[in-house]
């Protein structure tokens, strides 16, 4: 079952561009799904359109069975948890706990178990020793972690994370995405990724390619990143192993695998 | 060294219950000329670090010396126009350095502020986007109404635009594609090529690995490594301590050493490093 039908939706910010132009998707419940594309081909445009915060001048967009419209808007954005591009634009709390519980209290959560979920996903990002410092007043990757932390906190059906990871160091990044992996699994949360990390790319159920307003392929990551031509021609990258496998079917040597630790085994 | 940092200290609100120490005697330097990365984990003080090189911030202990210019804790810098002309500084967020009512305006506000002509602004300004990858349909947009990667590309045309002696990017490739990535890291070795020195804030150890000649490397406001690149890499278990990974390539040459499979160790080049993977299966 979909949680998320786009059907044939355009949007332009300024009457003349199209920011998106026809684009449709349909993304499975419970995916991990990634979307990958040039700066400036759409990608925040689509994550702002479904939650309603700008408006499509064509098309439907359906979320969890719900049309998106004036009626469903806050019933829709109580399913979907959105991490900005900039953390600072969803900063609404004086500190980084108040911040969280604004959020908890949007979702109607139980005052009395606010205080355990706030000190429960503050210390999954580690970020337990600043829940009384100011959200704004942070470096760059503890604001993306505080951001991180008050959209899981509401475990939203649906989590549309906006290149929410772009600053935290590697070993950082990977937590974070380990955290959303389980609750990926634990809850059945939908995960929607936007990303130029073409390696996570590589690893999400599906891949959503983007080039100028448009959706031109999906798929499995393992056949669509492989398009080594494609990619580079829209601005693109492949990931790094199938750098190495390429490079070694050019001098002749053919490996099946797609994984590092795979293709070393077979030489 | 064109930069020396001597015992530099840093406290955000200092003297109020949030008081911070970002920094903590912090003692460094810059070679000139050097491509230098900065690298260490979320908070370590990196940010802090490299707002003194244009005295946005100023020391609350110690002192720092930027290309002869002495910045002492507890001192007004006089005289600031001079070293804002000659240190550019790309903030960590775009967002904060854009400000004028169109993306032109905005590039050639620098070159304005420090006396160049009109026509002459407009012309650094145009080239300076282009460099950016930013065409003429950009230039009469508003810097704010733009796509997250558009607006960093735009913060840096505007420092480029002061062809500083010293560029300092924090985090420059954050939120931009492949591509404009890394056209954006061959424009700062074209840079670092012709004179400029560059210091760099970044968690890519691939951009270290194939760009930097230096790194500096802080973890909780204090300096854990600083030296050459090259020794950087080679005491490569500094790295997970500190939040940091292994780029892919030095990866894969673990894997191929663990498999006693012979390659050359010295290539950034995956065709080359392909090709040795061949001729050593011949020997
Ligand atoms: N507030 C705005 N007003 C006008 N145009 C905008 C606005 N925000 C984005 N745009 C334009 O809409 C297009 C799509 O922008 P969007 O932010 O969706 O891109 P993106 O794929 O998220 O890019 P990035 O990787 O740089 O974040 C771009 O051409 C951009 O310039
Ligand atoms: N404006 C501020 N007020 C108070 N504390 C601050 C402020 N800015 C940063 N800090 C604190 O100072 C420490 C160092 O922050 P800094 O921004 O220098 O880190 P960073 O190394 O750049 O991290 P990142 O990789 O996340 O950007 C952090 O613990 C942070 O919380
Ligand atoms: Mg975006
Ligand atoms: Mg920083």
């Amino acid at each position: 079952m979909s949680i998320i039908e786009i059907k044939n939706i355009s949007f332009s910010y300024n009457n003349v561009d199209l920011a998106l132009n026809d684009v449709s998707l349909s993304i499975p419940q419970g995916n991990y799904v990634t979307i990958v594309g040039h700066n400036g081909s759409g990608k925040s445009t689509i994550a702002k359109c479904i939650i309603g915060l700008l408006q499509t001048s064509q098309g439907e967009i359906i979320v969890d069975g719900l049309t998106l419209n004036n009626e469903n808007i806050d019933a829709i954005r109580s399913k979907v948890g959105l991490v900005f591009q900039n953390p600072d634009n969803q900063f609404i709390g004086s500190t980084v706990k108040d911040d969280i519980a604004f959020g908890l209290e949007n979702h109607r959560v139980d005052p009395k178990l606010m205080d355990e979920i706030i000190d429960r996903f503050a210390k999954a990002v580690n970020m337990s020793d600043y829940l009384n410092f100011e959200p704004t007043k942070l470096s760059g990757g503890q604001k993306q972690r505080v951001a991180i932390a008050g959209a899981l906190s509401m475990t939203p059906k649906i989590l549309i994370l906006d290149e929410a990871t772009s600053m935290l160091d590697p070993k950082g990044k990977s937590e974070v995405n380990d955290l959303v992996k389980q609750l990926h699994s634990q809850t059945n949360m939908t995960i929607i990724s936007i990303t130029h990390d073409i390696e996570e790319a590589y690893q999400s159920d599906i891949v959503y390619v983007m080039n100028e307003g448009r959706i031109i392929e999906f798929g499995d990551p393992k056949d669509i990143l492989a398009k080594e031509v494609l990619l580079k021609s829209i601005k693109l990258d492949i990931p790094f192993a199938l750098k190495f496998k390429f490079a070694l079917n050019k001098v002749g040597i053919i490996v099946d695998d797609t994984s590092l630790e795979g293709m070393v085994k077979e030489l | 060294m064109i930069i020396q940092v001597e015992k530099l200290s840093y406290e955000y609100s200092p003297n109020s219950v949030f008081a911070y120490h970002a920094l903590k005697d912090v003692t460094t330097s810059v070679r000139e000329g050097s491509f230098t990365a900065i690298v260490g984990a979320t908070g370590s003080g990196k940010s802090t670090l490299v707002q003194h090189f244009n005295a946005l911030i100023t020391p609350t202990g110690g002192s720092l010396t930027v290309d002869g210019k002495l910045i002492v804790a507890n001192q007004k810098v006089k005289e600031l126009k001079p070293l804002r002309k000659k240190v550019g500084l790309v903030f960590q967020f775009p967002e904060y350095q854009l400000f004028e009512e169109t993306i032109l305006k905005d590039v050639m506000f620098g070159p304005l502020n420090f006396g160049v002509t009109v026509d002459d602004a407009r012309a650094i300004a145009q080239e300076s986007l282009i460099r950016v990858g930013l065409d003429s349909t950009f230039y009469e947009r508003s810097p704010l109404e733009l796509s997250g990667g558009q607006k960093r590309r735009v913060a840096i045309a505007g420092i480029l635009a002061l062809s500083p002696k010293i560029l300092v990017l924090d985090e420059p490739t954050a939120g931009l594609d492949p591509e404009g990535s890394a056209s954006m890291m061959s424009l700062f070795q074209n840079l670092n090529a012709s004179g400029t020195t560059i210091i760099m804030i970044t968690h890519d150890l691939n951009h270290v690995l194939n760009y930097a000649t230096d790194v500096i490397m802080l973890d909780q406001g204090v300096v854990v490594f600083e030296g050459s690149k090259e020794t950087f890499f080679n005491e490569t278990d500094l790295h997970e301590d500190y939040g940091l990974v292994k780029p892919p390539l030095l990866e894969l040459r673990s894997l191929l050493k663990e498999a006693k499979i012979s390659f050359n160790a010295h290539t950034l080049d995956i065709n080359i490093l392909a090709q040795s993977i061949k001729e050593g299966k011949h020997d």
